[in-house]
């Protein structure tokens, strides 16, 4: 999982309906594709990505991962169009991935395990 | 597809029939994968005809072993979330993603789409949906229909899935009485060699009619 899907996932948990999102991420592992694995970095793309992102679930996200990485509270048109910003996020949208972690709701503490890379957002019958 | 090559069906062809089959396919999620030569010919027209792959956001919904996805790949897209509710299936494609190279670009849910329209970050997220869904056949009936509302709902451009021709009609009429503002329309007709994969099938290899029904919502 990277951290742009992590960003669409929200609980869904029945009753579950007022502070659930985004999840409290726990990283155990993670990997960076290397540079042969991983597309070239295309800052159209990133561009492109960053319409799809919630900033300050992302923001606040990596904020408690161990990842030495910070970002601006805000991030501006001028932040979007410079180089070194978008990099860093190529990065961080399309290089890194969880493999092993957990992902719990700040709502209803539900969590939801990453195993293999791949998030578990099955519910049981009990919470449909 | 490497830029600056000339597309050859051949090639890719040949690309997906690196792609692994369900191992064990489970009865109730009627799982099948779609052949490599017919995604082949399938695709191809997804990206020539409805330039629905490239530099797109895609969604392959009920994505199984990943044909669909790294089909969807092959095409330059920008990126592709697999969904599927099988995680047998999803190791299989995880598998599938790393030996073609594709982590990159793809990521997979274990992800029950029945619930998907609870959930407002999905709305319209995806720029193209492709899907391959049960045929809503033995135990499923109407799965099919809820699976297709679920890509429309996720789906802010086009929709691409595949049914049982028998069902053509009522997919038309659903779609126009649910959706009256989307355009729905029956692409390619396949005949589809249904491998003996479940008992249930008494001939040897049934062959079974599928049509590729596209919706549109990009001119809503």
């Amino acid at each position: 999982m990277k951290l742009i899907t992590h960003n669409i996932l929200m609980c869904n948990r029945k009753g579950c309906n007022g502070n659930n999102f985004p999840l409290k991420l726990v990283v155990n592992t993670w990997k960076d594709l290397d540079a042969e694995n991983a597309q070239d970095y295309n800052p159209a793309l990133i561009q492109r990505l960053l319409e799809k992102i919630e900033w300050n679930a992302l923001r606040q996200t990596v904020s408690t991962l161990d990842w030495g990485m910070d970002l601006p509270e805000v991030l501006t048109p001028e932040m979007a169009q410079d180089d070194k910003v978008l990099q860093d996020l190529h990065k961080l949208l399309i290089q890194r991935q969880v493999i092993e972690g957990q992902m719990q709701c700040p709502g209803c503490e539900r969590v939801y395990e990453i195993h293999n890379g791949i998030p578990n957002m099955l519910l049981k019958e009990d919470e449909v | 597809m490497q830029s600056g090559k000339a597309f050859k069906l051949k090639s890719f062809v040949s690309y997906l029939s690196n792609v692994e089959e369900f191992d064990k396919p489970n009865i109730q999620l009627e799982q099948y994968m779609t052949p490599p030569d017919i995604t082949a010919n399938l695709f191809q027209i997804l990206h020539f005809e409805e330039d629905a792959l490239e530099n797109k956001i895609v969604g392959d919904f009920c994505c199984g072993t990943g044909m669909y996805s790294i089909a969807s790949s092959y095409f330059n897209t920008q990126k592709v979330i697999g969904f599927d509710v099988d995680p047998n299936a999803l190791a299989i494609c995880q598998e599938n993603i790393d030996n073609a190279e594709l982590s990159d670009k793809i990521e997979i849910l274990n992800y029950d789409l029945l619930n998907i329209q609870n959930e407002e970050k999905y709305k319209d997220y995806f720029d193209t949906v492709v899907m391959n869904p049960p045929f809503g056949t033995k135990n499923n009936e109407g799965i099919d229909m809820k699976l297709l509302s679920a890509a429309i709902y996720a789906s802010k451009g086009k929709v691409f899935s595949l049914h049982k021709e028998s069902t053509s009609k009522y997919i038309l009429k659903y779609v126009k009485e649910n959706y009256p503002q989307v355009e729905v329309e029956l692409m390619q007709k396949i005949a589809f060699d249904l491998p003996n994969t479940y008992k249930f099938h008494k001939k040897k290899n049934a062959v079974t009619e599928v049509v590729l029904v596209k919706i549109d919502k990009t001119k809503l």
